[in-house]
């Protein structure tokens, strides 16, 4: 009986050790949520101190104090980078009654900035101005400006968020072409703050597949693949706003180039990322009118082929339009079919041949031949030095369009 | 194991050995076979897989021969008092010497996920408490713990990576065979990669309670060919997903592959915690399994009325070989060492005990 009652009473004074809470709770407002983070050169070569509302508060930072990133042995040191995040500061989000007042800016965050060799040091410099913990958990984006995308790399700044097991593998990275904090400065247009703003642009909601979907996990899969070099989204300030299109072509993680946003479309037909997008053609009967169609989907199918003792690389790109706006007095005609869906191969070959040849001047494989070659020609691919090869390795684009026909008004 | 009554069927056998086999290792394992065997590893996996099937029909045979015997007994047997009490404590050190390297795994997977800052005391002792109590439990009600807890790690595994196939690059697979990629050197620091094959030794001390030892051969090679196709799904998923070179640089591309198939903004969005809770199931099992035949092992070896005390009492020897594992590199080694022990309990000793059975047979037969 007694050895009953142990077994009855023992597991419930376990639950009741284990079950009433968690061993270190940390409660919510004691938490600083880190939105997103900004790298960009320093301005000069030197220190550079806090900016922001640090600055503001007068919570200058001090020359880093012989720390880790030091080295303190006289060896060569890592260069500097300036490091900013955007933390939000609720009692200026929507709905409160502090909306609006105190402070300077009256927006919905705070941005903080200060220099380091490295992000865990740049990240403790930038804890001394908060009472909050900085919390990266919730981190979803990261921004690089492009010159630390040329002279540092990405991989030297991507180093700390992909060994900390906080940091989720969907956090989206993008190439700023200017200064990144500025991005992370700016008010959207809707909405609080620039980070869910940023984070809906650049996960193609718009559907126009002129922008290069990715994130730190495609990032590190990307980069890691043999004979595919990475490409990250491009964003760019302009006036008031942010904008984002086109890409960033990445080779040994540095930045070699930009892909405009229609050179980044093809790049996205190529490597079947393509979600629609609308292109406006001329009216083959019609000089002049144009007719605009929503290229619905797209299939390219890569194939490695000898033509005599030349490996080529034959891409059949098939597709599927939708006519959706006339600017001339006629609508859909039969007629129109044959002319019209070559016209519209025509632009798909144009736009993917574009992103081949930017591919080609950078020298950067963005497309993956390479990865193809060596997964189905490996004997070949070994005995190839493909970043020499790969801008005269023939390739041949072909284009197949439908017109999907699906009409409500035919006048 | 107080009772010897036959309540074992072929279901609960299957669902013990994959209990004991799918643990805290199947996490590490895509990466391991990346780093040992490249891109063409998951084709050596099945491979490798058949050594073990073949092993576990062996050990299932021997049940046969000796039916209502464990090792302990028949071992004895067959090579006499000495050298059979040599053999049964190896296959106990096996199991016993599993436990204090899950608890470490479980303890990083905790402190990585779920309490970061939990002090390892703490995570390792009340883990080590609840597996005590379980241990002492009757054998019975474990089989049927462990029934319910596998099936919903595996259910859970497999969703993840079914879900992690949105992202699957066929070409990751690619190139096959591909020596560049060997690097044979590394064996033996992934060589904890054979635990993951190895939970069928488990037969070698069930055998007085399998309901119908026919059917004991058909269950073992039924369950290792089930551990090897999860093992193998599991290595083809992480590789299509990531491809080789990624997967080589992750310590846990299990974990890697539930984060990556995270949702953005939808319910389930932190697919990782769902896995790892579930994981910490399965570890859960492979622990309470392993510390339950270590224990019943040695009960049967010092002829101990009751294991009862003996589970309480090897609480603290366990725990103390866990905290030698202060990190990553340290268990990892003695995964490689259990590994080289696995391989001497799960085929050295079956093959050799079978030999011995079958030469003294044909002695005994010879002479008439």
């Amino acid at each position: 009986m007694r050895r009953k009652r142990w077994y009855f009473f023992f597991p419930l004074f376990l639950l009741a050790v284990m079950a009433a809470g968690c061993w270190e709770g940390r409660e919510i407002n004691e938490r600083a949520f880190v939105f997103a983070v900004a790298f960009d050169l320093p301005e000069n070569d030197g220190w550079e101190e806090g900016t922001g509302a640090a600055k503001e508060e007068g919570a200058g930072l001090e020359k880093e104090e012989g720390g880790l990133a030091n080295g303190g042995n006289g060896e060569e040191q890592a260069l500097k980078f300036t490091m900013s995040i955007q933390v939000p500061d609720p009692s200026r989000m929507a709905g409160s009654q502090e909306q609006g007042q105190g402070g300077d800016s009256g927006k919905p965050f705070i941005v903080l900035g200060t220099t380091a060799r490295t992000v865990l040091i740049g990240l403790q410099q930038l804890q001394r101005e908060m009472d909050r913990t900085l919390f990266l958990g919730h981190t979803r984006l990261i921004l690089i400006g492009e010159e630390v995308a040329r002279e540092y790399g990405v991989d030297r700044i991507l180093d700390y968020f992909i060994r900390n097991f906080q940091i989720q593998r969907v956090a989206r990275v993008a190439i700023v072409e200017g200064k990144a904090r500025e991005i992370l400065e700016q008010m959207p247009p809707i909405g609080q703050e620039p980070t869910t703003f940023l984070l809906n642009l650049l996960s193609g909601t718009g559907r126009t597949s002129q922008v290069y979907v990715s994130d730190l996990g495609k990032y590190m899969v990307e980069n890691a693949a043999i004979g595919l070099e990475p490409v990250l989204p491009r964003v760019r300030k302009s006036d008031d706003a942010i904008l984002t299109g086109g890409a960033a072509a990445l080779r040994h993680d540095r930045l070699t180039g930009w892909l405009t946003p229609f050179e980044t479309r093809g790049l996205n037909i190529l490597r079947n990322e393509f979600v629609g997008s609308d292109y406006e053609v001329e009216c083959p009967f019609h000089p002049g009118d144009k007719i605009n169609v929503a290229v619905v989907k797209t299939n390219a199918q890569h194939r490695l082929v000898w033509e005599g003792k030349t490996l080529t690389l034959k891409i059949l790109v098939r597709g599927v339009f939708e006519t959706t706006e006339f600017t001339g007095e006629h609508g859909p005609q039969e007629e129109l079919s044959e002319e019209l869906t070559q016209r519209v191969a025509a632009m798909i070959l144009n736009e993917t041949t574009s992103a081949l040849e930017k591919a080609r001047e950078l020298k950067t494989d963005i497309i993956g031949i390479g990865k193809k070659i060596r997964a189905e020609q490996h004997k070949i691919w070994q005995e190839m030095d493909w970043e020499e090869e790969f801008p005269a390795f023939p390739v041949e684009i072909e284009v197949k369009m439908e017109w999907a026909q699906t009409i409500r008004r035919l006048g | 194991m107080g009772k010897t009554t036959m309540f074992l069927s072929s279901r609960q056998i299957i669902l013990l050995i994959l209990g004991l086999s799918i643990s805290g290792g199947i996490l590490l394992f895509p990466g391991r076979i990346a780093r040992v065997f490249g891109t063409g590893g998951w084709v050596l996996v099945p491979a490798a897989g058949l050594l073990f099937i073949f092993a576990a029909w062996i050990t299932a045979r021997l049940g046969q021969l000796f039916p209502g015997e464990t090792v302990v007994e028949f071992s004895r047997r067959l090579l006499g008092r000495p050298l059979g009490f040599l053999v049964s404590l190896v296959v106990v050190l096996f199991f016993l010497l599993y436990i204090p390297v899950e608890i470490r795994i479980l303890q990083e997977l905790v402190n990585i996920s779920i309490l970061r800052q939990a002090p390892s005391w703490f995570v390792s002792a009340t883990f080590l408490l609840v597996l005590a109590y379980a241990t002492a439990a009757e054998f019975e009600t474990l089989a049927m713990v462990n029934e319910i807890l596998i099936e919903i790690t595996i259910f859970v595994g497999l969703l993840v990576a079914l879900l992690g196939w949105r992202f699957f690059d066929p070409s990751h697979l690619l190139p096959v065979f591909s020596a560049e990629e060997l690097n044979l050197a590394m064996f033996w620091e992934e060589a904890g990669m054979i635990l993951n094959f190895i939970g069928y030794p488990l037969l070698l001390l069930i055998f007085p309670f399998v309901r119908r030892p026919k059917e004991l051969p058909r269950a073992a090679v039924f369950a290792v060919t089930l551990v090897v196709l999860i093992n193998v799904f599991f290595i083809v998923t992480t590789f299509g997903v990531f491809g080789r070179n990624e997967v080589a640089e992750q310590a846990w591309p299990g974990l890697e592959l539930a984060k990556a198939v995270n949702f953005e903004v939808v319910i389930l969005e932190r697919l990782d915690m769902i896995l790892i809770v579930s994981w910490l199931g399965a570890i859960f099992t492979t622990c309470f399994l392993a510390y339950h035949f270590a224990v019943a092992g040695l009960s049967r070896l010092f002829n101990l009325r009751s294991h009862s005390p003996l589970a309480w009492g090897l609480a603290p020897v366990i725990y103390y070989l866990s905290t030698i594992l202060t990190n990553y590199f340290a268990w990892n080694q003695w995964l490689s060492y259990l590994s080289a022990l696995a391989v001497i309990v799960g085929v050295v000793i079956p093959l050799f005990l079978l030999f011995v059975a079958g030469l003294s047979r044909w002695l005994l037969g010879s002479s008439g």
